[in-house]
């Protein structure tokens, strides 16, 4: 059952290769577009994506918006010259940022350890980056607020460490 | 796992892999990045980590305090072992405490580090002697001396390798091949390599040496067998073998042979060149036909033939 479906090709020839997420949704994408993950790049090489690849650790929300990824990505890949197929530096630069934007907690998350277990260094990167931005140039406690860390410092630990490096503290 | 998952008040953050967390990190400017051993004991020692890391005067009140902080931050790195991905080092107008021994000290340090790319836009003067390059990128608006020193060390076979291996073309123990990068280097205007008779001596035309110095308005190469540079400019000057080609093959005492199955060389800013060398080093005529022929930029070649007898004939070529 599974197996017909991925064993199935599309037009260009391109191999058919079924993901499948934590929660059971099954996702039909290209060779090409699902080796965009190093992980399952590795499983295409040893074979052993010929009844789907189950992704136990990423929910269908989250893998919904991976093979999103990957579709848009997947000319990056391709040969230089197929301009008709290949998503525009524009455009990709535009879905990219609207992705990242959008991105809040918890999804940022889940799609990071996503990105890290499907190892998709371009979108780890970027879904860290995002974090990295949403940190920076806040106060602790800015951050501390933002992602719901808790200080777990007295007052005298606190003021001893920020001591330390006293410089990056006198705001 | 056992994650709160219902809740967005749970502190994802925190919760991910340690080796996540120094990845966002290292997206940080440097003091945000300080800033976080504060956020509860768990963040206490991930700034750290950081691979990238971008030091700016302009974060600190004294010129002891970033000298301080950059030496134990680059301290750090080596005896930790840990690799830095970037490292930048930045001065601005009203914080002009950086000075070029120093700055010198942190990049050879960070070159250890395996640094991939190494920035210091107000550096005048890098010395990179006996460093190791690793995949190295050099970046510097303000780079006008740049001494890199290709002498080999022992008369091994290899040695070869072990020249381009100063020189930031590093061939690693497995064998992988890169070539060097010079890009951003537009004040530059005087690049020298010290080569010794053995440099180059086996050559194939896998190694472009050329790209490395195409950058340069102003080539000198010189040859030496002395540690220090007033000795090496002191001392003897033999002419040294001209294989930074990209299409040569090899270079002998009596010929130099290219492969011409491989495209000519480019060097579209190289408009002075100086050649010192023997005066019975019959090569030279051979490098000078070959200049000719491939670099219509060049503007004079300046010839200095050294006599065994201690009495220099100078001659140009335009």
């Amino acid at each position: 059952m599974a197996a017909a479906a991925a064993e199935a090709t599309i037009d260009g020839g391109g191999k058919m290769i079924i993901l499948i997420s934590a929660d059971g949704k099954r996702f039909e994408v290209t060779e090409a577009v699902a080796s965009q993950s190093q992980l399952i790049s590795n499983m295409i090489e040893d074979d052993c994506t010929e009844n789907g690849v189950r992704l136990p650790n990423v929910d269908g929300d989250i893998l919904t918006m991976v093979v999103d990824y990957c579709n848009m990505h997947a000319g990056d890949a391709a040969a230089d010259g197929d301009t008709t197929k290949a998503s525009s530096t524009e455009e990709l630069k535009k879905f990219d940022a609207e992705l990242v934007q959008a991105l809040e907690n918890p999804v940022l998350f889940k799609l990071i350890l996503a990105a890290n277990f499907l190892n998709i260094k371009s979108l780890l990167d970027m879904t860290c980056q995002r974090v990295a931005d949403m940190m920076s140039g806040k106060t602790p406690e800015q951050m501390r607020e933002t992602f719901s860390i808790e200080n777990d410092f007295t007052p005298e630990e606190e003021a001893a460490i920020r001591q330390e490096n006293a410089w990056a503290f006198d705001d | 796992m056992a994650m709160d998952d219902s809740t967005d008040a749970a502190d994802r953050l925190t919760n991910l892999p340690d080796e996540l967390i120094h990845r966002i990190i290292s997206f940080l400017p440097t003091r945000d990045a300080v800033r976080t051993c504060i956020l509860s004991s768990s963040w206490r020692n991930f700034w750290e980590y950081a691979n990238r890391v971008d030091f700016n005067t302009a974060d600190f009140a004294s010129k002891n305090g970033f000298a301080s902080f950059v030496d134990s931050r680059m301290a750090r790195y080596e005896s930790k072992g840990l690799s830095i991905d970037s490292f930048w080092i930045r001065s601005c107008r009203s914080h002009d405490f950086l000075d070029d021994k120093r700055t010198n000290i942190w990049v050879r340090s960070a070159v250890r580090s395996k640094a991939r790319v190494i920035g210091c836009p107000s550096l005048e003067t890098l010395e990179l002697k006996g460093c190791l390059f690793g995949k190295a990128q050099l970046s510097s608006a303000s780079l006008k001396f740049l001494s890199i020193d290709a002498r080999v060390i022992d008369g091994d076979q290899d040695h070869f390798l072990d020249t381009f291996t100063l020189l930031m073309l590093r061939a690693t123990e497995g064998g992988a091949r890169c070539t060097p990068s010079l890009g951003k280097m537009q004040a530059l205007f005087k690049t020298t390599i010290y080569l010794d008779d053995y440099t180059f001596s086996d050559v194939s035309d896998r190694w472009d040496m050329f790209s490395l110095i195409s950058q340069a308005p102003e080539l000198r190469l010189l040859s030496s067998t002395g540690n220090i540079v007033e000795e090496v400019l002191t001392h003897s000057f033999r002419f040294p073998k001209w294989v930074f080609l990209r299409n040569l093959v090899r270079v002998t005492r009596s010929q130099i042979v290219f492969n011409s199955q491989v495209s000519p060389f480019e060097c579209p800013s190289l408009r002075h060149l100086e050649i010192e060398g023997w005066e019975t080093d019959n090569r030279i005529n051979c490098v000078v036909q070959i200049l000719r022929q491939n670099v219509p930029s060049l503007e004079t070649v300046h010839i200095k033939l050294l006599r065994l007898v201690p009495h220099d004939t100078e001659g140009f070529w335009q």
